[in-house]
């Protein structure tokens, strides 16, 4: 069995071991002859020279001789006067463009110019509420990081989080106020005529509230109060297309994982906790022989996010997961002295012939049946004392469909003890149901749809919306739903609006607004107290007092205030409801106003409350396995979730944690039914499920099961703006709307003559030829640091007597900047990539950009397959940044000195230097560096669909030099994110992580300012900051005692630390990566460090 | 025939021709990189001389941001309307049109908008045009170059002289060099990296400036750190930490204030810590933030 690596299939074709200088012949034998003298005359390949160093002389004599090679003019001088040319040139052009500053009327308390202030706030991803810290320049928003006094978040953020500020300045959302619709087209109205005409809808007929989840006491109270206003005729639902879990979990509790069809990480139901809980199941605990990883077991048809960091993943059939985990139910129970239910019981014995993983096609792990092993796993969890969670969610599983998967998980959670303790009670859910059923009845006379979108994600939902006299949207766009309404109210952004979330039972957090509005809208809550309040209800009112007007940033419009109106207010609503139910639970003696300036800075009161789960799901019968066809499986997209983020061009361009296709939907099928059906990637087929027909492009997607297709919701939306539509099939995208799909087993699929291009950023910015990139170790059944084999390489970065251009290195007397990368908890999830993108002004380049390998991401996250054939797969994600190498190969070919070292060992670009040449990225051995070929900053969604200028030119955000600054902001809000300390690149020049070095200042400044330390920790990258897996460490390298140092230290005495690269080229990286563990049983061979596959391992 | 002594005469006028031009150019190339003597009008005609010049002020009177953050920052129209409106200080200038231009500024805070070359300016705030401006991708600190005592004319010049607020320093980085390389500040010969004590600059040495930053309680509480770090975080979180319930926390503040007296004679521009006579004038809702230090009224 041949062991091979690949990130591509073209990889697949090569040779599996490429000598790197053999098959490097860059500059024509007649170079590579001399070079091959030099070396030969100087002893550099001999022994003696590689363990001895270099003696001085040697390296005098090999310098004499380099110099005789070149030629007159070195490139340097030659540079040197073209630019100085240049210079002489173009020194006439510069003109002093006349600028405008606008100070405050009165500077707020505590506001300092050029000094940012953090507010705690809470952000919602679809409904989940993620306790956030939003960085505030000048009233302005520009970053939003975890809050790291959430008990169970605790302080990391995820992708969707990183990129909410792009829907906060989406240029989309509604701008021109309140809408009415004749059913033809929207026409401005204003709130006064908004709230008489829902208000006198209100007082007769039926009132339906759909809203997304609510979970905050505040809006809990809120509804209560409607509820009460219009007893009787009032109903509320809750529309979330994709779900989330019913119940908690406590992963870091746990030690062993097994998902079963299910994506915990990307499957867009479980919580970020879930994420956070994943790092600490992964990451190695425990002291001396009590030291241990988690274990992550996956039964999956496709290849999901969690699949992919699994240590044992079996491959099964989407209609065979069930089985496979009764299956499982079965074993356990047998030694537990539990009973399956009859149905069961029978159900299994009606499929099984020998033995139930045969019958189940069911690849055995290292010579035992899955089931058995899975098993054996978890009851010798449970005997040493310890939980396991098993999970069940996503969108295949909802419904009835999954029904006795999530029986089966109930089940085993129940026997094997971690109810209670790894899995806890969530909060009970209501759903749409009550309210689609008024509507179908015909009893409802208002219908209220806010915060979600049913328009688009629930088929027949216009239809249905028609039965109600008066549809009122309460929406930051005109989008799906709002098609179908009589009048749209703008809702707020939730940075700009109050609110509260319970984020899990017994933890609170509240929600402050960090800016103004930026248009004329207002807080949904506010909008359904106006409607009330017009309707008569009383609870509502206030007497009206005069307000000093406030005015928007962006439209200089006149903002509509409660107060002014005679309406109570959300912000007093949400205090006073936080006074009365929150404080009694925070048990605290602080007055109220304290308490509530407390609540308001830390922005998360309570513990979490634990209790156990009570049964829910029934056990019923499995369904037959299906024989023929493809099985179906629509995932929620792992970016764009619900599609709430459809028009979010980050979350477009951050490549698939799995397939890494940024920008389109796709079908992934399994490489064996590509082979016999002779599809390959990017042919366009016709999917047909039920009466639902799409055309999708193929993408083959390793580890996928045979028989099994993928798709994902949450694309195709024709109302959510600009980026969106990009995508559209219209437009020549293939963000197809697969929302038909939902809940259709079976497909056929047809091959079309059509061909896509997917901008699939795999195989980009490869390292080429190079070993050892992603490394892992098998740590079988045996503790970590006890008898596994590991690679033992130059980790300490001295590895001696190797060739060295640099000569002695320099030394760092204050601070040295450095970063460990633990492959081990690495999912992939893009968090840190959008982190990075928003605290650096890094930009959008657009689809066809990125298919030119142009994506601009400091962080390439490299995924890895390795196995032995296509379906069977282990997958490590790599993110990959600058490594701030101390033998920088990039600086010595830079003609500009534009690339060099600071101080602190960190490599920094300096963009007014660098001229273009492009020298250091193809030097650059990691392939990090980006290169700006268009004004990037410029576009939203990059240059792409550009075919002609004048189109480019309407995409164009910027309108520099031809408007007044102010009209210029009212068209660009987007301007508004960039941060401030950061230079927004132009075109023609290169650039790269620079260690958010201005972080690094801004913490100095601070502690110098309150006269502290600067403490280890303080100073973190962006991307270190939000790993919700906390794979990425920073920290001074020169402080003992640092996190990034005792990390790096307790990796490499178990000799699971490596430089990436660095045993080949004596970079001397500044960034230490910690091998994978690949925790399962394993032939003994594979032990051998000889055969793993890093030997052959190049991306 | 062309007589020897006329292309002798010929020879120096081109000599002279050429030396001009040499000159001429060099001047041109000396100061086509930076915008030196850059002076706009500005939409009040506002006179340094007079304030800082004539009547002494402290240029940390009204640009209070300097020793704080990076920007110098414009003073927000609360300073100006706390010496100038008629419920502040109600100074109307003795100068010939000092009058005219306060009643602008007056009217500007009044009507909440004017008009200038056709375009509204809007917010009841004077739109300055800007004079000094670094370009994009330096980081320069005010802050730390006021609290290490440079003074403001190092790099901008008499400004206490002008009575149109010129760029006087070309603002190059040259001009950064010439302070920084030839004597002990940050980056010059005699500064070793790490070692603070061979730090020295401007009238104040190291054991002046590390007294002189004392901690700030707006600071701390306003901005706490909570970069990814718990080690980061404030002790406690009973203190009223958000913005806008320190003003009102009056009590809070004194007793802060009985706890270490030294911070008393930091520039506060809180209103409660003054006096009460003085609450009045800076108490109501536009002037809160006037920057008061003591010593600028009372010297």
């Amino acid at each position: 069995m041949t062991i091979r690596t690949w990130t591509s299939p073209a990889d697949l074709a090569e040779a599996p071991m490429a000598s790197p200088l053999a098959s490097r012949d860059e500059f024509g034998p007649d170079v590579a002859k001399a070079i091959a003298e030099l070396r030969t005359a100087h002893g550099i390949d001999s022994p003696s020279c590689q363990h001895a160093g270099n003696a001085p002389m040697e390296t005098d004599r090999l310098r004499q001789d380099l110099s005789q090679m070149l030629p007159g003019v070195n490139r340097r001088g030659f540079l040197r006067l073209t630019g100085a040319a240049a210079v002489f040139t173009l020194a006439g052009c510069q003109e002093k463009h006349p600028d405008t500053l606008v100070p405050y009327a009165v500077q707020p308390e505590g506001t300092t110019l050029g000094n940012a202030n953090w507010y705690s706030t809470v952000l919602r991803d679809s409904g989940e509420a993620v306790p956030v810290m939003v960085k505030v320049y000048d009233g302005r928003p520009i970053k939003v990081e975890g809050n790291p006094d959430s008990p169970l978040t605790k302080g990391r953020a995820d992708v969707r989080t990183q990129a909410a500020l792009l829907n906060l300045y989406d240029p989309d959302r509604l701008q021109s106020g309140p809408q009415k619709s004749d059913g033809q087209a929207f026409a401005k109205t204003t709130w006064s005529d908004l709230d008489a005409a829902v208000g006198a809808s209100l007082t007769q007929g039926g009132v339906a509230l759909l809203t997304g989840p609510v979970d905050g006491p505040a809006t809990k109270a809120l509804l209560a109060e409607l509820s009460q206003a219009f007893a009787g005729r009032f109903v509320h639902g809750v529309w979330d297309p994709v779900g989330r879990d019913v119940l908690q979990y406590r992963l870091e509790k746990a030690e062993i994982l097994v998902t079963l069809g299910s994506d915990l990480l990307g499957g867009g139901t479980s919580s970020l906790a879930d994420q956070v809980g994943f790092g600490a199941l992964r990451r190695a605990r425990g002291e001396g022989a009590e030291r241990r990883t988690g274990q992550v077991i996956a039964f999956e048809a496709t290849l999901s996010q969690t699949g992919a960091m699994a240590d044992v993943r079996v491959r099964v059939a989407q209609d065979r997961v069930a089985y496979a985990a009764w299956g499982i139910a079965e074993l356990v129970a047998k030694e537990l002295g539990a009973v399956l239910p009859a149905a069961i019981t029978a159900s299994l014995d009606q499929v099984r012939q020998a033995d139930l993983a045969t019958s189940l096609g069911l690849k055995p792990v290292n010579g035992a049946s899955p089931l058995a092993f899975t098993a054996e796993r978890l009851l010798a969890c449970r005997k040493a004392g310890r939980q396991s969670v098993i999970y069940v969610g996503g969108l295949p599983n909802r419904g009835p469909a999954g029904a006795s998967l999530h029986a089966a998980a109930e089940f085993l959670n129940t026997i094997l003890g971690n109810d209670g303790i790894t899995v806890l009670a969530g909060s009970t859910q209501v759903d749409a149901a009550p309210v689609l059923a008024a509507l179908a009845a015909g009893t409802v006379q208002t219908l209220i749809v806010s915060g979600t979108n049913p328009g688009y994600s629930l088929p027949g939902f216009a239809a249905l919306a028609t039965k109600a006299k008066t549809v009122v949207v309460l929406s930051d766009r005109l989008d799906e739903t709002a098609q179908s309404a009589q009048w749209v109210a703008p809702s707020l952004h939730g940075l700009e609006t109050w609110g509260d979330a319970e984020l899990v039972t017994g933890v609170f957090a509240l929600q402050q607004p960090t800016i103004l509005p930026l248009w004329d809208a207002r807080a949904a809550e506010e909008s359904l107290m106006a409607f009330a309040a017009a309707a008569g209800v009383a609870a509502f009112k206030t007497a009206p007092h005069k307000l000093a007007p406030l005015k928007s940033v962006v439209s200089r419009a006149d903002l509509w205030q409660a107060g002014a109106v005679g309406v109570r207010s959300w912000r007093d609503q949400v205090k006073a409801v936080w006074l009365a139910s929150v404080k009694p639970l925070a048990r605290t003696l602080a007055s109220d106003s304290s308490f509530w300036t407390s609540a308001l800075s830390v922005g998360v009161v309570g513990s979490p409350v634990e209790s156990r789960p009570t049964a829910a799901a029934q056990a019923v019968s499995l369904a037959a396995f299906s024989t023929a066809g493809y099985q179906l499986v629509v995932s929620a997209s792992r970016a764009l979730r619900d599609g709430a983020w459809a028009n979010n061009p980050w979350l477009h361009e951050v490549p698939d944690p799995v397939s890494k296709i940024t920008w389109d939907n796709y079908l992934a099928v399994s490489p064996a039914d590509a082979e016999r059906e002779q599809w390959s990637d990017g042919d366009v087929v016709e999917v047909t499920a039920g009466s639902a027909k799409a055309k999708l492009p193929i993408h083959i997607q390793d580890g996928q099961h045979p028989g099994t297709l993928e798709t994902f919701f949450g694309w195709g939306r024709h109302h959510a703006g600009a980026v969106a539509d990009l995508t559209a099939v219209e437009n020549g995208g293939f963000g197809v709307d697969v929302v038909p799909f939902i809940g259709q087993a079976s497909a056929t699929v047809a091959k079309t003559v059509e061909t896509y291009v997917l901008a699939n950023v795999q195989g980009h910015h490869r390292l080429d030829g190079r070993e050892q990139i992603a490394q892992e170790v098998t740590v079988g059944a045996q503790e970590v640091g006890h008898g596994h084999h590991a690679w033992i390489n130059g980790t300490d970065g001295k590895p001696g007597g190797r060739l060295n251009l640099w000569g002695a290195s320099a030394t760092y007397p204050g601070s040295k900047w450095g970063m460990t990368v633990d492959l081990n908890t690495c999912t992939g999830c893009n968090a840190c990539v959008v982190a990075c993108a928003t605290e650096n002004n890094v930009p959008v380049v657009g689809r066809d950009e990125v298919r030119k390998n142009r994506e601009m991401h400091w962080i390439a996250i490299h995924r890895y397959y390795r196995g032995a054939d296509r379906l069977d797969v282990d997958v490590i994600q790599q993110p990959v940044m600058c490594q701030h190498c101390d033998n920088a190969p990039c600086e010595v070919v830079c003609p500009a000195n534009a690339t060099m070292h600071s101080n602190e060992g960190v490599n920094l670009q300096i963009y007014n230097r660098c001229i273009g040449t492009r020298y250091c990225a193809n030097n650059c051995p990691y392939k990090v560096r980006r290169f700006n070929w268009y004004e990037y900053a410029s576009f939203r969604a990059g240059p792409q669909n550009s075919e002609n200028p004048l189109t480019r030119a309407t995409k164009n955000i910027t309108t520099s030099g031809t408007m007044h600054p102010e009209a210029e902001l009212a068209h660009a809000p987007l301007q508004m994110m960039f941060n401030p300390d950061v230079t927004v690149r132009s075109k023609g020049v290169m650039e790269k992580c620079t260690f958010c070095v201005q972080r690094t200042r801004e913490v100095r400044d601070l502690a110098k300012r309150s006269g502290a330390k600067v403490k280890d920790g303080t100073v973190t990258s962006a991307c270190a900051q939000t790993c919700p897996t906390q794979a990425i460490t920073f920290g001074d390298l020169n402080d003992p005692f640092s996190a990034v140092v005792q990390n790096a230290k307790a990796a490499e005495a178990e000799g699971l630390a490596y430089g990436l690269l660095d045993v080949e080229l004596n970079t001397r990286p500044a960034v230490t990566y910690f091998k994978r563990l690949r925790h399962r049983p394993e032939a003994a061979a594979s032990h051998d460090h000889a055969a793993p596959a890093q030997g052959g391992a190049h991306s | 025939m062309i007589h020897p002594l006329y292309l002798l005469k010929r020879f120096w006028l081109i000599v002279a021709l050429l030396i001009g031009a040499v000159a001429y150019g060099g001047y041109w190339f000396k100061n086509a990189f930076h915008d030196r003597g850059y002076a706009p009008p500005q939409p009040i005609a506002f006179s340094h001389k007079t304030h800082a010049g004539d009547l002494k002020m402290d240029c940390n009177y009204c640009h209070f941001n300097a020793a704080r953050g990076k920007h110098a920052g414009v003073p927000p129209m609360s300073v100006c309307l706390g010496c100038h409106s008629p419920q502040g200080g109600g100074i109307v200038g003795s100068k010939p049109g000092a009058k005219e231009q306060i009643d602008k500024l007056l009217a500007i805070a009044e009507k909440g908008s004017y008009e200038e070359n056709g375009v509204t300016k809007d917010g009841g705030i004077v739109h300055w045009n800007r004079v000094h401006r670094l370009p994009d991708h330096v980081y320069f600190s005010h802050e730390w170059h006021v609290k290490a005592g440079v003074a403001c004319q190092t790099c901008h010049g008499p400004v206490q002289d002008m009575t149109v607020v010129r760029q006087d320093a070309t603002l190059t980085m040259a001009s950064c060099l010439e302070c920084h390389r030839n004597s002990n500040y940050v980056g010059g010969r005699e500064f070793k990296h790490g070692d603070d004590a061979t730090f020295t600059v401007g009238s104040l040495n190291n054991e002046g400036t590390v007294a002189s930053l004392k901690p700030d309680p707006v600071v701390v509480w306003a901005q706490r750190s909570v970069k990814g770090a718990e080690a980061a975080k404030p002790e406690s979180h009973s203190a009223p930490t958000t913005v806008a319930e320190i003003e009102t926390d009056a009590a809070k503040l004194e007793k802060l204030q009985q706890s270490n007296p030294s911070w008393k004679d930091l520039p506060r521009w809180r209103i409660a810590d003054l006096p009460a006579s003085h609450r009045a004038a800076y108490g109501g809702e536009r002037f809160q933030n006037a920057p008061t230090q003591c010593s600028t009224c009372h010297q």
